[in-house]
């Protein structure tokens, strides 16, 4: 795995789609996290004089219906859908990796149970959301939770598929032969060979946990204001769309662009690590 | 599965921190609440009242809604038909339009059409419905103003189907948009896959022509495993109606859902979330004897 690392890179920027995104990925990153240093206007600062300018000196991207900078929510708010998503991907693909691992490792009730439960979750998983942060409350925490608890059954399905896989072959037989006990087989030898899955799963599901937020918070009930969300800065936008156009086209344009970024360095990553899956 | 789907709701809206007990006005004296308390059986233990509204839901009985008082089940019952007529064109849409596309990516592949369509179907995976839909209508409401930008119809023209059809265009293609691309990538993969098959290349081989191989022969073997993904479609549907009538503001299930829960209506939000289970474990069954029926090689086991 170590010793393949340099290989797989190489292979990973030769795709001149995968190594834009990720530049642009890294560009977004240290934009949202860097970049209220160098702009320093509060994001939550208000300015009833200056409500809903359009992009201009002062303001590079325009003000919002009660006159806080656009750039500087863009930034601030780029810093809570961005880690938001990227704790809730942790979160899903952790529980997706063990239901998935055990349910395929351990065969019998133990799978058929776990298997089920993740095509019963599968069902109605947004309005499971809406009911979970309607009890639960809307804090950052309680939406990584929630969005994380809800969105790991496709990871459980691939790596499912992958225990199954590796689970029939020698190298497994052989470590069964030499007395290794179950839990250790599972963990020492069947999970490393999952890390590419892994890896692909996790990529996608930072974009899917992106959407996610934005869908919440576009519905008023994720990230509340005056806290900036790419998701909650779109809530109110809708109305001045006839207006203020820009206010609408900007955090979208950006949440499509990142989440589009994070999807083809997903694809990306499954054709470096596995050619042979390309189709 | 619908039990598990109901038993998680409710442990979940029963157990959270205040529960809905919580939900009574602050000002009301010890003994309304008391009375209140007892009416909603709050007094007994979550078990029971699970077993109590299982019961009822058999029945038919959602229980109460606690902002209107009106029964969940009557107010589920007017806002599912606009739901599936929302969720059901916008299904025919993405099959109509994902079939062709995806069967022109697998017979141009790796060519420029199949990379077109490959790039738009990340595009529609990636993009935010709502934010589409945003976007819709500052292009067709707001700039050219071709399409009414909300509701079921203009009101006073109740009725005339045009105007009803005009409304539903916007929000049908927006809700497409996020099933499209999984109807694309699956036809083509299905394709490809049967065009490989030796029946194929008998049929080449008589000279038949490259269209007559392809829909008299191939299409229809492909088509079989794209029905089975129409059940997975579904619950993506449903999800995506959420967003979507927030923004075209289509009186749903899923605007339901968002009024229920800004205002805590916990029978309600229970109500919705099972009907939406149900809707959707009996579509797969739907989409499990269509499958059977149409391939006689698979049999339930």
């Amino acid at each position: 795995m170590h010793s393949a690392a340099p290989a797989l890179l190489t292979r990973l920027l030769r795709n001149p789609l995968t190594a834009a995104s990720l530049a642009f990925l890294l560009l977004v990153h240290v934009l949202a996290f860097a970049g209220p240093l160098g702009w320093t206007v509060p994001p939550q600062q208000t300015s009833a004089l200056e409500a809903l300018l359009p992009p201009g000196p002062g303001h590079p991207l325009g003000t919002d219906d009660l006159g806080r900078d656009e750039l500087s929510r863009l930034l601030h708010g780029g810093q809570v859908t961005l880690l938001v998503g990227f704790a809730a991907m942790l979160t899903s693909t952790v529980l997706g990796l063990l239901i998935g691992a055990i349910a395929g490792f351990y065969s019998g009730w133990v799978d058929v149970v776990l298997m089920r439960f993740t095509d019963t979750m599968t069902a109605p998983a947004f309005f499971l959301i809406v009911t979970a942060i309607v009890v639960l409350g809307s804090g950052p925490l309680t939406l990584i939770a929630v969005i994380g608890a809800t969105s790991w059954m496709q990871v459980a399905r691939v790596i499912y598929g992958e225990t199954l896989r590796f689970k029939a072959q020698d190298f497994v037989l052989a470590a069964e032969a030499m007395g290794a006990r179950r839990a250790v087989v599972l963990i020492r030898h069947i999970l490393p060979q999952t890390i590419p899955s892994v890896v692909v799963s996790a990529t996608l599901g930072v974009g899917f946990a992106v959407l996610t937020e934005a869908a919440i918070s576009y519905l008023g009930l994720g990230i509340q204001p005056p806290t900036p969300s790419w998701g909650n800065m779109l809530q109110n936008a809708q109305q001045y769309v006839w207006t203020a156009p820009a206010l609408a086209v900007i955090p979208g344009a950006v949440i499509t662009l990142v989440v589009l970024a994070y999807n083809f360095l997903g694809d990306g990553l499954r054709d470096a690590a596995d050619p042979r899956l390309r189709i | 599965m619908l039990l598990l789907v109901s038993a998680i709701t409710f442990l979940l809206v029963n157990l959270a921190p205040g529960g809905p007990s919580a939900l009574m006005r602050m000002d009301v004296t010890a003994e309304q609440r008391d009375v209140l308390t007892r009416r909603l059986g709050l007094d007994q233990p979550v078990p029971v009242r699970y077993a109590q509204w299982l019961a009822g839901a058999l029945r038919g009985d959602l229980g109460t809604s606690m902002t209107s008082n009106e029964p969940v089940a009557w107010r589920i019952g007017q806002r599912l038909p606009n739901t599936l007529l929302l969720a059901g064109t916008a299904l025919l849409v993405s099959i109509l339009a994902g079939v062709p596309m995806g069967v022109l990516a697998a017979l141009r592949r790796n060519s420029l059409p199949d990379f077109v369509l490959a790039g738009i179907s990340v595009v529609g995976v990636s993009i935010p419905a709502f934010w589409l839909g945003i976007i819709l209508i500052l292009a067709l409401s707001v700039t050219l103003q071709w399409l009414p930008s909300s509701g079921l119809a203009t009101t006073g023209s109740a009725g005339d189907l045009g105007d009803r059809v005009q409304h539903l265009l916007m929000p049908a293609a927006v809700l497409s948009t996020t099933v499209l691309p999984y109807v694309v990538r699956f036809t083509r993969s299905a394709l490809l896959e049967v065009l490989h098959q030796d029946y194929v290349r008998t049929a080449s081989a008589k000279g038949l022509s490259r269209l007559r191989v392809v829909y008299g022969h191939a299409l229809r073997n492909a088509l079989v495993p794209v029905v089975s993904i129409v059940g997975t479609l579904v619950p993506r549907l449903f999800g995506g109606s959420v967003v979507t009538e927030a923004v075209f503001g289509w009186p749903g299930m899923g605007r339901l859902a968002v009024e229920a829960a800004n205002g805590r209506d916990y029978p309600l939000i229970v109500g919705i979330t099972v009907v939406v289970a149900a809707v959707v474990v009996f579509s797969s069954l739907v989409v499990d004897l269509a499958y059977t029926w149409l391939d006689p090689r698979i049999r339930l086991s």
